[in-house]
């Protein structure tokens, strides 16, 4: 038979199998990760030559968000895929748009520090933007500079000092901000565009915005799908604590880092003074929310245009130096008023990694970042309190869409006292420690929590019975018969939590490798 | 670079980028290569993932994917040049008031995939190609709709801003339509004694095939924001002709030989109009309160078979209301046109005052025509507009002869997609006593330029 023959009927076989499980349905298979260590970083800093500058007109960010994403969704049969920047443990490693950093920092924020008087204003090399004047420092520093809003002064400064270093302390890379003086009055200077990171003391030439979808075309280092990075996809639920209203071109901005021709593409978070509540407010006050339909496409057909405006009053905000920033927030209702395209395909395993990172940041954290912004006593006791509310709320919202189990350390048989097994296990057992970080975090009780614990083999078979276990604490200790994994090498274990009456919709999955007296785990789903 | 197979988007001068991307790729293709392929085998070693799971529905999904897998990256790929020449194509001569003409820094190329398609009409399918290069803009616009629908049109902008804001532009089309239509003249055509229908004919619509030479130059001066003084001349060649394959709907078959003046002959005509609009809106893509007011009067000579002078005046006028939301727009307006023959010889019938702004069939012409509509518009979400409309339209040998009894009349629906300044797609239903029309139309601007543009 020849090589073609044999192809022909390879794709024949493929066929009819495929329509045959179209029409029966085929089992549930379960992914299966190598037996390779957890990636810690990515290497997407290959040399390239200087990309083309970008730029994002509103109209282009509409049709994307509206329209191109919508329709052509549409014709693809796939599921939406899970994030591709993600590694095996579940987690982003540090990549040019992260710094995987696992504990909230400033200190990569802090680089150049403040400008250097003085300044001296300079054309800007694209066109300007409301309210933006380009300055060089004494070091011939590049600064944005942010001046106040009419009848606000200090409130867009503020904000942008203040959400550019709770986002740097997510991990995600933040033009350094600061809240100056410029004749007379608050003004925010961004320092940009600069190299941040590992790579700080490097020059840095500005690309433009980063595009929502897809990826950029002149960036062979680029090669993940915009709307498939964990990063961005779970940039809605920091949106919701930080009060962001959208998602504008300028907030996510491309930066080459290096000698050009020898440099690499660095994705930084920009533009931030919009976020709490200030974008909305400013939106209102401009006149320019005003006309903007309701967030549901079909309750605005359908009522013709006469459906409830969503938009608060100017008036709600208790005071000039701060926008329309609630202290309360519904994190599964906040909608962005310009859909980002990333953020619709977030997958609920997303949402709980941005909404763990949230947890960690302290209060004197959001303290530090807080008097950043330079307010008055009341309007920055103010912040304080409705961003502390508003992390309890987003982090405990994200952390009931799944099982919130983290793995804190495997225990190999040996080293099970034998009063830690399970009643009714038979031979010798080994085990899987875990932090509910829920109950860790207060959000949740103990007392009313318990989890079931499931295994299968790597192909979806089910091994042994359920069993059951209650927390001690926010501990949660599954053992499970070495046998299982003896024998076979791999086996999976899932474990779901139930609370009070009500079952979490998904369950963590635990990938273990190895032998029970070494086991290794290799992959993390939640 | 070349295994991409992954959807790259850009936008805004990334079109020309990604040209210019393929160029160095050529110049530099190892090195970009090498950290291409680096840079997928890094993505791919991330997840640690060594077989990826599998769901009962996949293999349904693969066999769907095997018929969408076309239709979408067509889809996409329309969106994608579509987004690209957004703001290269709101550098025309409009009145934005808040959004002067588009302002660039560089060049801008944009490539644009253009659609037409309505019942009773050949369809149009063609692309549009704009060049920008800030005070210079210039664009071609090709469409084919089968072997006798073909059109091209050059355009060319120039901007100057001294001492107000200023464009001239030059055009020219070329166009060959099979799918004119032309009832006769008078409100009802076949008991008005003016047309000479053959035997049995009375009433019937007649098809004929027009081919049309145009050339425009046009000199546009705004004085103030919202008002704008409008000259052009232009010159235009037509053909007109029995419609390949329309039988009993050819023009030779529904009428009199002879009877339809300037039908079967090619005419030259000369035309010089002068216009002033106000206008109000700040933005007329967009749905926003203003009122608009355009008024025009223009003489014309015809030369060929016959020598025939003729004058135009006319004008609108529409409010545009805000209800309850700055976006929800009601809209009244009143279109008036007119043509008066100097002398003794007639006037063609295709220079006669048509219904370019009825949303039924535009096939009724006279010297005299009247269209009174009454619009609601609002946005579903940014950028796509809803509205619901009524149209009445009468035309008239003049001003006291309107018959309102055989007034026609549509009611529909309409969705579209549009920038702040531009209309970019609509799909449009209306029916009425003239019948029912669904239209679908991607990458036309509506408003481009003068009125000569409606004839």
């Amino acid at each position: 038979m020849s090589m073609a023959r044999i192809e022909r009927s390879r794709i024949a076989t493929r066929w009819v199998l495929g329509l045959a499980c179209a029409v029966g349905g085929c089992a549930y298979v379960p992914v299966r990760f190598s037996v390779s260590e957890p990636v810690a970083s990515v290497r997407d800093d290959y040399p390239i030559p200087v990309p083309g500058k970008t730029t994002i007109p509103d109209e282009l960010r509409y049709s994307e968000a509206y329209v191109e994403r919508a329709v052509v969704e549409a014709l693809d049969p796939h599921r939406v895929p899970d994030s591709e920047d993600v590694n095996s443990l579940d987690e982003v490693p540090a990549s040019s748009w992260f710094s995987g950093s696992a504990e909230p920092s400033y200190g990569a924020f802090h680089r150049n520090g403040p400008p250097a008087l003085p300044l001296r204003e300079v054309r800007g090399d694209g066109p300007p933007r409301g309210g933006t004047r380009v300055f060089v420092d004494r070091e011939e520093h590049r600064w944005e500079i942010v001046t106040s809003e009419k009848n606000h002064p200090g409130m867009r400064p503020a904000a942008g000092a203040i959400a550019s270093r709770l986002v740097s302390a997510l991990g995600y890379y933040v033009a350094e901000s600061y809240v100056i003086l410029v004749d007379g009055a608050p003004a925010l200077a961004v320092r940009y565009p600069s190299a941040r990171g590992l790579h700080a003391d490097r020059e840095a030439i500005d690309l433009g915005p980063t595009t929502a979808l897809g990826t950029r075309l002149d960036d062979p280092n680029d090669v993940v799908d915009h709307q498939r990075r964990r990063t961005l996809r779970a940039f809605g639920l920091v949106a919701a604590w930080l009060g962001l209203d959208q998602v504008r071109a300028r907030v996510l901005r491309d930066v080459y880092v290096g000698v050009p021709g020898v440099g690499f593409v660095q994705h930084q978070v920009v533009g931030l003074d919009d976020a709490l509540g200030v974008g909305k407010l400013i939106g209102i006050v401009n006149d320019t929310d005003v006309g903007r339909p309701v967030h549901d496409p079909w309750l605005a057909l359908g009522t013709l245009g006469f459906a409830p405006k969503e938009s608060l009053e100017s008036s709600a905000t208790p005071f000039a130096g701060v926008g329309l920033f609630p202290a309360d927030v519904r994190a599964g209702a906040y909608r962005l008023s310009v859909p980002f395209p990333a953020t619709i395909e977030a997958q609920l395993g997303d949402l709980y990694w941005i909404g763990k990172r949230i947890a960690r940041i302290t209060h004197s954290r959001i303290g530090e970042a807080v008097s950043a912004g330079e307010l008055d006593p009341r309007e920055s006791s103010y912040l304080d309190e409705c961003l502390l509310r508003r992390r309890d709320a987003v982090a405990r919202y994200a952390m009931s869409l799944v099982t919130p189990l983290e793995v804190v350390g495997l225990v190999p048989t040996g080293a099970v006292a034998k009063r830690d097994a399970p009643d009714g296990t038979e031979g010798p057992v080994f085990g899987v420690e875990l932090d509910d970080l829920a109950i860790r975090n207060g959000f949740e009780r103990a007392s009313t929590s318990h989890y079931d614990v499931e295994v299968f083999d790597e192909r979806g078979v089910r091994l042994g019975t359920t069993q059951r276990i209650a927390p001690r604490g926010s501990a949660v200790r599954a053992y499970l018969a070495s046998s299982l994994l003896d024998e076979r090498g791999y086996v999976i274990v899932r474990i779901r939590v139930s609370r009070e009456a009500s079952t979490a919709s998904r369950s963590v999955e635990l990938h273990l490798r190895g032998s029970s007296s070494a086991p290794l785990l290799r992959g993390v789903r939640h | 670079m070349k295994h991409r197979s992954r959807k790259k988007v850009t936008s805004g001068r990334l079109a020309l980028a990604g040209v210019l991307a393929a160029a160095v790729s050529v110049s530099s293709g190892a090195q970009e290569a090498s950290a291409d392929d680096l840079a997928r085998a890094e993505a791919a070693r991330v997840s640690g993932i060594d077989r990826p799971a599998r769901f009962p529905s996949d293999s349904g999904r693969d066999v769907g994917e095997v018929f969408l897998f076309v239709p979408r990256q067509v889809t996409r790929f329309l969106f994608w040049s579509a987004s690209v020449a957004i703001g290269v194509i709101e550098k025309q001569p409009i009145v934005p008031r808040a959004q002067d003409v588009v302002s660039t820094h560089g060049g801008r190329f944009a490539f644009l995939p253009t659609l037409f398609v309505e019942t009773r009409s050949p369809f149009d399918v063609g692309a549009r190609m704009v060049v920008d290069f800030g005070r210079i803009a210039t664009g071609l616009r090709l469409g084919f709709g089968g072997p006798h629908y073909f059109e091209i049109e050059p355009r060319m902008a120039f901007q100057f801003d001294v001492p107000v804001r200023n464009i001239l532009s030059l055009e020219g089309l070329y166009k060959v339509d099979n799918g004119r239509l032309f009832s006769g003249v008078g409100q009802a055509p076949e008991s008005d004694p003016r047309n000479h229908f053959r035997p049995a004919q009375a009433g019937k619509t007649a098809r004929y095939l027009e081919e049309r030479a145009r050339w425009i130059a046009s000199y546009v001066m705004r004085v103030h924001p919202d008002v704008e003084i409008l000259w052009s001349l232009g010159l235009d060649r037509r053909t007109t002709s029995d419609a390949a394959g329309a039988g009993a709907e050819a023009l030779s078959h529904v009428f009199e030989a002879g009877s339809v003046s300037g039908a079967f002959e090619t005419r030259w005509t000369g035309y010089a109009e002068g216009a002033v609009r106000f206008d109000t809106r700040p933005t007329r893509g967009r749905p926003s309160p203003g009122i608009l007011a355009e008024s025009y009067a223009g003489t014309g000579h015809e030369a060929g078979g016959h020598h025939s002078v003729f004058v135009r005046v006319g004008g609108r006028l529409a409010g545009f209301i805000p209800l309850y939301r700055r976006t929800n727009i009601l809209s009244p307006k009143v279109v008036l046109d007119g043509i008066s023959q100097v002398g003794t010889i007639p006037i063609s019938f295709n220079e006669l005052a048509g219904e370019p702004d009825f949303r039924g069939y535009d096939e009724r012409r006279d010297r005299v025509s009247l269209v009174a509509a009454l619009d609601y518009r609002w946005l579903v979400v940014e950028h796509v507009g809803t509205s619901i409309f009524v149209d009445t339209q009468m035309v008239a040998a003049d001003m006291v002869s309107f018959q309102p009894k055989a007034m026609r009349w549509v009611a529909g629906l309409a969705l579209d997609l549009h920038t702040d300044q531009v209309t970019l797609g609509q799909l449009s239903l209306a029916a009425g006593n003239g019948g029912l029309r669904l239209s679908l139309g991607i990458g036309f601007s509506t408003s481009y330029g003068d009125r000569q543009h409606r004839n």
